[in-house]
């Protein structure tokens, strides 16, 4: 299954590349021009993006995530999510490096395939980051209002870690 | 909007410092932050070059029209607006594929470049907003990072976990298109 993987980019090069030699077009300067309008938007979402880091980090310092999960972890417990994810739950919308760090931790302290283990595995494979992928796909439309955008995106993530519970107290 | 969710992040952290005396770490951590956000958004640039030169490249020769038109059931409905308008559909199909492999750097390049496409249209906006929300919450047929993770732990089995997320994806996908189109109806009632 890695191999797949890990062979599909090199793959998606080499097609590249054989249109690149075989093309009667200048296939190059086409690549230069895209790839100059790829850096510029990244380029442009620099600015947004160190609020939001910087915010991000003082709230995991403060130690107010911790503080807030010791506080909700009763209550997630009654609707079935297992207390020991309470803080992957709570750090996944906000930060993919803090997650990936909980998670490995999970791991550790519980092992990959306890009932923990696995519920973070599922819920770290089905949700993404969604402050992070919110501003920098907000940033790159120019668009300040996000009206309904994290309303829906929280909904689909609570909805995502409900399922993923349900589904491994089922599967296994 | 967003604005105000960051400034709440932080006067947030500001009362939590001052309760538990960490206020030298969060002042550390905030300078550490904003270093962090540059030197991540470079690297995002390079994937974005890479992607984005190799995307016009396909464009060029005709291969993202293929696979745009393989979705087009699914953006007809899904993306109403940006199908009437025959806008950035190719960059949308290339953004649910990469997802759908698990490649996270090439799908966000596709989606940005998307996202900013559609921009240029105001009714296209509950389009980008639906694209946003399918990618906080993606198909991943490989979740590669999350599997080597599993192996590092010293896991006898950690492919266990492939199966229930394909079954969880699957509903979170259909969950997210389905809130968004019914908050999108109740939303743009009042904009119309």
């Amino acid at each position: 299954m890695e191999k797949i993987s890990s062979l599909i980019i090199p793959f998606v090069l080499c097609i590249f590349a054989l249109i690149t030699i075989l093309s009667k077009k200048d296939m190059y300067s086409v690549f230069i021009n895209g790839a100059k309008e790829g850096a510029k938007t990244a380029l442009n979402l620099i600015y947004p993006m160190i609020i939001l880091m910087s915010a991000i980090y003082m709230l995991n310092a403060s130690g107010a995530t911790s503080a807030i999960g010791s506080a909700l972890s009763p209550i997630l417990n009654l609707i079935g999510i297992p207390e020991e994810i309470v803080p992957l739950i709570l750090v996944r919308p906000i930060s993919g490096s803090a997650a990936t760090a909980i998670l490995n931790d999970i791991f550790f302290q519980y092992g990959a395939s306890s009932f923990a283990g696995r519920c973070a595995s599922v819920i770290a494979g089905c949700t993404d980051t969604v402050i992070y992928t919110v501003s920098i796909y907000f940033a790159a439309a120019k668009l300040y209002k996000t009206r309904h955008t994290i309303l829906c995106a929280s909904l689909t993530q609570f909805f995502a870690i409900i399922i993923s519970c349900i589904a491994v107290k089922i599967l296994f | 909007m967003l604005g105000k969710t960051y400034s709440l992040l932080i006067i947030v952290a500001f009362c939590f410092a001052l309760f538990s005396g960490n206020t030298d770490i969060v002042a550390e951590k905030c300078a550490e932050g904003a270093v962090n956000a540059v030197k991540f958004m470079l690297e995002l640039g390079s994937m974005m070059a890479l992607w984005c030169g190799i995307m016009a490249v396909f464009r060029e020769c005709g291969i993202l029209k293929f696979f745009s038109v393989i979705i087009t059931p699914f953006t007809k409905v899904i993306f109403p607006n940006a199908y009437r308008r025959k806008e950035a559909l190719e960059e949308i199909s290339m953004n649910m594929g990469a997802n759908f492999l698990g490649l996270g750097n090439a799908a966000t390049p596709m989606g940005l470049n998307a996202v900013e496409k559609l921009s240029k249209f105001p009714d296209c906006t509950d389009d980008i907003i639906m694209l946003t929300v399918l990618n906080t919450a993606s198909i991943q047929f490989l979740p590669t990072t999350l599997i080597s993770l599993r192996i590092i732990s010293g896991c006898d089995t950690p492919y266990e976990i492939v199966v229930p997320i394909w079954i969880c994806s699957v509903l979170t996908v259909a969950f997210a298109i389905l809130v968004t189109k019914t908050t999108a109806l109740f939303t743009s009632s009042k904009k119309r």
